[in-house]
């Protein structure tokens, strides 16, 4: 697409960032909200060198998705609710074999077939708890369509860093609402790192001083076992020695957790020093926004903090603010998720949830009144 | 400068190009503009529903229950958001199909977008009718970039587009 302001949906912003980022390879299942990204990405990926695979189910999407990342392209799968879940033991796979892939999840209401066309914040613990096993991923949070953009290029970009599934946690009201989107001139692009020795000195799961190995791609001449199973850093699985598995898996979580600093993001709005503060994420943030200006416009010190990324969490950045602050209000489309990381980080006392499960909009003035604020 | 602008009607009758195009004018112009898409899982037939708050501010929330102007292009929407026009507000109507004499503190607007999009040579450009007619009446956005935009959407079919959009216009600057 050519750089330029475009009136376009998150789904369109979306399927631009992943071209931009050199996607190569999309695979899905029909499934609302996701459906949007599907369509874009047949309009426009096969134009742009881009394959597209409707799989058979959602487990098959995402495997389809890892092994293509194998092959060498830049994959991604979208997805939401019940796919989500279905997808959950690849997650786990793609975190072990240690796969860049990005997963754009819209979120619905849930548990199960929930209301399929409507929004909600109700997976985002599960993007970090949902597969088996101790790993890390990295997950964002747009709340804007220009963020459909940015931060989808962002996940292309960290799952090639850190060889880590990256996931964009996008709703009904992301996914579909319209309103301007920049598209770029340049875009930064990451690519994962390839051996730098010859195959027969090549360790595939050998880690470099960042924690992550270099990655060969099928066809290469490099010779990799790609295993769910516990491997040594030949690639050789080990079924009987604990230590290795708890070497193994130790530095899959270390790669994300000593270096979260230069992963996580965030955005503080208003205040530096806020006798209120609000904590909210994805499209609840808007109203959020719109909450802090109408106190500051009553003379109020008030600030929003919001998380780009979801994981690595900004507990120590939220910390800092939120001790300044007076009251917290945490706003989320569930029944309280990432308010249990917040209370991790801000006295209980502090803290006030407000909340509607699934896509009940929350005016401005309610969360301000919600939270026990008077303007 | 803020306006909620509720387009509604049925699936197929093109409310969400009409919103589109708006959208798209009006950030070609340099203001602000937010649209939620709202339909049902039909693809023809069901209840179709363009929110737009436009602004020469950035926008933050794009959600609004009650519409500054809102218009009707079919009869299905019509009981349901004849109740959400904000006092002194703006209806417009597609006279040929609501037979409804709306009544409320609001400026009522009959567009006869069916009849003239036939005339023209086809009903299904009734929503640029409705376009015009609105655009004219709020000076809402530069109609020559409206045009660019339907010439750049419809390709082939641009020039009945931009007729009906002209009739529209008509009817919006009469009144």
């Amino acid at each position: 697409m050519k750089p330029g302001k475009y009136f376009e949906s998150g789904a369109w912003a979306a399927a631009m960032g992943a071209l931009a980022s050199g996607a190569t390879f999309f695979s899905y299942y029909p499934i609302e909200p996701a459906t949007d990204i599907a369509e874009e990405m047949v309009r426009y990926g096969p134009k742009n060198g881009l394959l597209v695979f409707e799989a058979e189910d959602e487990i098959s999407a995402l495997g389809a998705a890892i092994g293509a990342s194998w092959a060498g392209a830049k994959a991604f799968t979208s997805t939401s609710g019940p796919g989500f879940s279905l997808m959950q033991e690849h997650v786990s796979y793609a975190a072990m074999t240690e796969t860049p892939v990005v997963l754009i999840n819209g979120m619905r209401e849930g548990p199960s077939t929930g209301q399929a066309t409507k929004a909600a914040q109700q997976d985002v613990m599960q993007t970090k708890w949902g597969g088996h096993g101790d790993y890390e991923v990295i997950v964002y949070a747009p709340y804007n369509t220009q963020e459909m953009f940015d931060l989808t290029v962002k996940a292309f970009n960290q799952a090639e860093r850190w060889r880590v599934p990256a996931m964009v946690m996008a709703d009904k009201m992301t996914i579909l609402l319209m309103e301007e989107v920049v598209i770029p001139e340049k875009v930064e692009v990451v690519n994962r790192k390839r051996p730098k020795v010859p195959p027969e000195q090549f360790e595939p799961f050998k880690p470099e001083e960042d924690l992550v190995p270099p990655m060969p791609r099928f066809g290469d001449g490099y010779r990799v076992h790609v295993t769910g199973v516990t491997h040594n850093e030949k690639g050789v699985p080990v079924s009987d020695d604990p230590w290795v598995h708890h070497k193994l898996v130790k530095r899959l979580c270390d790669k994300i957790r000593k270096n979260r600093d230069k992963i996580v993001e965030y955005e503080v709005f208003g205040d530096e020093d806020p006798e209120v503060l609000i904590f909210a994420y994805g499209f609840p943030a808007r109203s959020a926004k719109e909450a802090i200006k109408l106190a500051r416009s009553k003379g109020m010190k008030a600030a929003l903090f919001r998380p780009k990324t979801l994981w690595p969490f900004p507990d120590k950045e939220l910390k800092e603010i939120a001790t300044k602050a007076k009251k917290v209000i945490v706003v989320e489309w569930n029944y309280g998720q990432m308010l249990n990381e917040v209370l991790k980080v801000v006295p209980e006392e502090k803290v006030s949830f407000v909340y509607r499960i699934g896509e009940i909009p929350i005016p401005p003035e309610s969360i301000l009144e919600e939270g026990g604020v008077r303007i | 400068m803020k306006v909620d602008v509720r387009i509604t009607g049925i699936g197929g009758q093109g409310i969400l190009t009409m919103a589109k195009i708006l959208g798209s004018a009006l950030v070609r112009e340099g203001k602000y503009a937010t649209l939620i898409q709202n339909f049902d899982t039909f693809i023809s037939g069901g209840e179709s529903t363009a929110d737009m708050r436009v602004s020469d501010q950035p926008i933050e929330y794009p959600v609004f229950e009650k519409a500054d102007i809102t218009v009707f292009m079919a009869k299905k929407t019509y009981p349901r958001y004849i109740n959400k026009v904000k006092e002194g507000g703006i209806v417009v109507i597609n006279s040929d199909v609501i037979d409804e004499e709306p009544k409320g503190n609001f400026t009522v607007i009959k567009v006869p977008a069916s009849s003239i999009a036939r005339k023209l040579g086809n009903v299904r450009a009734s929503n640029m009718v409705m376009l015009g007619a609105l655009v004219a009446k709020l000076s809402l956005a530069n109609p020559e970039v409206i045009k660019e935009l339907i010439r750049e959407k419809f390709k082939d079919k641009a020039d009945l587009n931009i007729k009906a959009f002209e009739e529209g216009m008509k009817i919006g600057r009469g009144i």
